[in-house]
């Protein structure tokens, strides 16, 4: 998996592209984890536009972000979540803790 | 304490080396030490120096040399002295001891050395002969090295073998109870390893109730199958005591949450069919949708996950409502986990998905579950699954399965004497009340024998449930055999009555023994046992005297509450008995004695 970070109007967006899966763990976590300390921040966007597939472990790593983000007081927004990407978080029924869009 | 000069182990040279040795020279005369260091470097060992025989063997000990050459022009001395030291210790790491001969040695002093010094080299030293036996002394030590590394791994493995095999076997036992109900269920289980993070299990309630549960955990491996220990564990035991789907879910969801990291979470379907009533209750939480398929093998209803997996949220934020449906033909439950519709091609691009899993379960219930395996073997080409996948199918039938239990209660043989209980229970009692275990409560403090216990406990069951839905709360009976629409409303009315329920009472008296009949005012036969039940609720009771019985006690023949539960009461009682204009209920179970 490749990640991508910007950040544009206390907004880091964090773009994934591959496989979103357990082996993913350590580039997830570098990715996120300065956008949770950075001052400037209020948002994390995750952009799943190029994720072919994420799996319950990536379902795990989302969790977890959510968890230190509220703590940071910030909120994750999942963005750009389609075909199997969306089905999947779908039956997760993570719209119940997750913005999607 | 050694002086600074007997202090050994100074290391000469860290030129690279080509030979793969460790060299330790040791000889008491700093000249000797210096000309011989010269030379084993020259040939690409690696080398150091020592005077001193217990330093030299403490080096060699340490596994820092592999190779000690030591001088004998002190008639071997030192090499005595090294070998007392080797024979005292416990080094594991083998070292060669090699005997320096000056070429004025008389043989028999070259003799007396044999058995203290491993091998010989005759001085003055050659280069080239000198070479060939450090070569010699390297491939022995890769060739032992080799030896070890081979014999670790394979304890390794041997360990791994044994873990998995305690590991599985206590993870299958823990997982079957009753292989009688296990029957009822055609489950497929694939684990990506040797351990499975997938789940089934079926379950019979007290209420004849058939619970079943498929489980995933994140991951795979032992890992996973040790995270879904608790679900099964919760599933088992309040299975066992009668506690409903919500129940479950809920206390599945805080063991989860109290035991596994944030990251890890279980996805489950726990689902309960009432064969008598004929509904089907599901919890889905972040599983693929379950399917219920008809007699004429199409879908006749799905259960999409409706909530979070277990162990991601807690209190309030939890959502442990079901979904029910009310079947009329015999059907078939399939539940699957995302590692089927999830599973890869062969050529890794497509998954295969959900259509393709349906058209394979679609038509004919024989063989639905071997149809749906080999579809998903074809379009993987029979490659090993990257994640752990299972299904699972249970028939919906149109009546209870028999119980397996014997028909006549019997009662144990140490009961002499009679006894009773009473209990009434109030409004808040009554809003969180849990039925079944109540009902399982009770049972317990009576001696009865284990066999009899379903009778009594559907009748005590069956009788405390009308008086609460028909008494206390005011429902309808007719109302829940309207079709699905009534009973849709019935369930409705039912939660929010209850909820809301601020004033009533439901008394239940239990009595056994010879007199509990006479006391009662039943006739009775010397030497008959009875097992009475009366419930009272403080409902608006109902026209007794419209079905036809008059007078107290007042038989019953027919009633309006009669559903298939209470039918089945009737069958279990000899005497069945309405008072105070119906709020009053009274069975009575002949109870024989053994022998």
């Amino acid at each position: 998996m490749q990640t991508q970070v910007s950040v544009i109007n206390e907004r880091a967006r964090i773009t994934l592209s591959g496989r979103f899966d357990f082996y993913a763990h350590r580039q997830f976590k570098t990715a996120y984890e300065g956008q949770i300390t950075a001052m400037d921040v209020s948002a994390i966007e995750i952009d799943l536009r190029d994720v072919e597939y994420l799996d319950s472990a990536a379902l795990g790593m989302l969790l977890l972000l959510r968890d230190q983000a509220s703590v940071a007081h910030k909120t994750v927004i999942l963005t750009n979540c389609r075909g199997v990407v969306l089905q999947i978080l779908e039956i997760a029924n993570f719209k119940k803790l997750f913005t999607i869009q | 304490m050694k002086n600074e000069s007997a202090v050994l182990a100074r290391r000469v040279e860290a030129t690279p080396y080509c030979i793969a040795l460790n060299v330790i020279v040791l000889d008491a005369r700093a000249g000797v030490r210096r000309n011989l260091s010269t030379l084993v470097k020259a040939v690409g060992a690696s080398v150091v120096v020592a005077a001193d025989a217990a330093d030299a063997y403490a080096s060699a000990a340490r596994g820092e040399a592999d190779v000690v050459l030591c001088g004998v022009d002190d008639g071997g001395a030192l090499l005595k002295a090294l070998n007392t030291e080797r024979a005292r210790g416990d080094d594991v790491h083998p070292w060669t001891a090699v005997a320096l001969v000056p070429e004025a040695m008389a043989d028999h002093d070259v003799e007396a050395l044999e058995g203290i010094a491993d091998d010989f080299l005759q001085l003055p030293l050659n280069a080239a002969n000198l070479t060939a036996r450090l070569r010699m002394y390297a491939r022995t030590r890769s060739h032992f090295e080799r030896l070890n590394e081979q014999q670790t791994l394979l304890q390794r493995h041997e360990d791994e073998a044994e873990d998995k095999r305690i590991a599985s076997h206590l993870l299958a036992r823990l997982n079957i109870r009753d292989p009688a109900t296990e029957r009822m269920m055609h489950a497929w289980v694939s684990p990506a390893q040797h351990l499975s993070g997938d789940v089934v299990a079926i379950a019979r309630a007290p209420d004849d109730r058939l619970n079943l549960l498929l489980a995933d955990a994140t991951g795979h491996g032992l890992a996973a199958a040790i995270s879904v220990l608790p679900v099964t564990e919760v599933f088992h035991r309040m299975t066992e005591r009668g506690f409903d789907v919500s129940s479950m879910v809920g206390e599945m969801n805080r063991k989860i949450r109290s035991f596994m990291p944030g990251d890890r979470f279980v996805a489950a379907v726990v689902a309960s069919i009432d064969m008598r009533e004929r509904v089907i209750e599901v919890w889905n939480g972040g599983c693929p949708s379950v399917l219920l398929l008809g007699a004429d093998g199409a879908v006749a209803q799905t259960w999409p996950s409706r909530h979070l997996a277990l162990g991601i949220v807690e209190g309030a934020d939890f959502d442990a409502s079901v979904q029910r449906f009310a079947y009329h033909d015999a059907c078939q439950l399939m539940m699957v986990s995302d590692g089927l519709s999830e599973a890869p091609s062969a050529g890794g691009r497509a998954r295969f998905g959900d259509t393709a899993m349906l058209e394979a379960a679609l038509g004919p219930s024989a063989r639905r579950l071997q149809r749906v395996v080999s579809a998903l073997q074809r379009f993987t080409g029979g490659k090993p699954l990257d994640d752990d996948a299972s299904v699972m199918l249970v028939h919906c039938q149109m009546e209870p399965p028999a119980a397996p239990l014997d028909v006549v209660p019997v009662v144990r043989d140490d009961v002499e004497s009679a006894w009773s209980v009473e209990l009434t229970l109030g409004a808040a009692q009554l809003r969180r009340l849990a039925l079944v275990p109540f009902v399982n409560g009770i049972l317990d403090q009576m001696d009865i024998a284990a066999h009899a216990r379903s009778d009594v406990f559907c009748v005590l069951s069956e009788l405390l449930g009308n008086g609460l839905d028909y008494g206390v709360l005011g429902l309808e009976p007719g109302l829940r055999h309207q079709g699905d629409e009534g009973r849709q409303r019935f369930w409705q009315q039912r939660e929010m009555r209850l909820a809301n329920l601020s004033e009533g009472t439901l008394s239940v008296r239990v009595a056994l023994g010879p007199a509990v009949a006479v006391e009662l005012g039943l006739e009775t036969e010397p030497g008959t046992y009875h097992l009475v039940i009366a419930v009272e609720d403080s409902g608006s009771g109902f026209d007794v005297q419209a079905l036809g019985g008059a007078g107290r006690p007042t038989p019953v023949r027919s009633h309006q509450r009669a559903g298939r539960g209470f039918e089945l009461v009737r069958s279990l009682c000899d005497a069945l008995y309405f008072e105070n204009h119906g709020r009053r209920v009274i069975a009575r179970i002949p109870i024989t004695r053994p022998g």
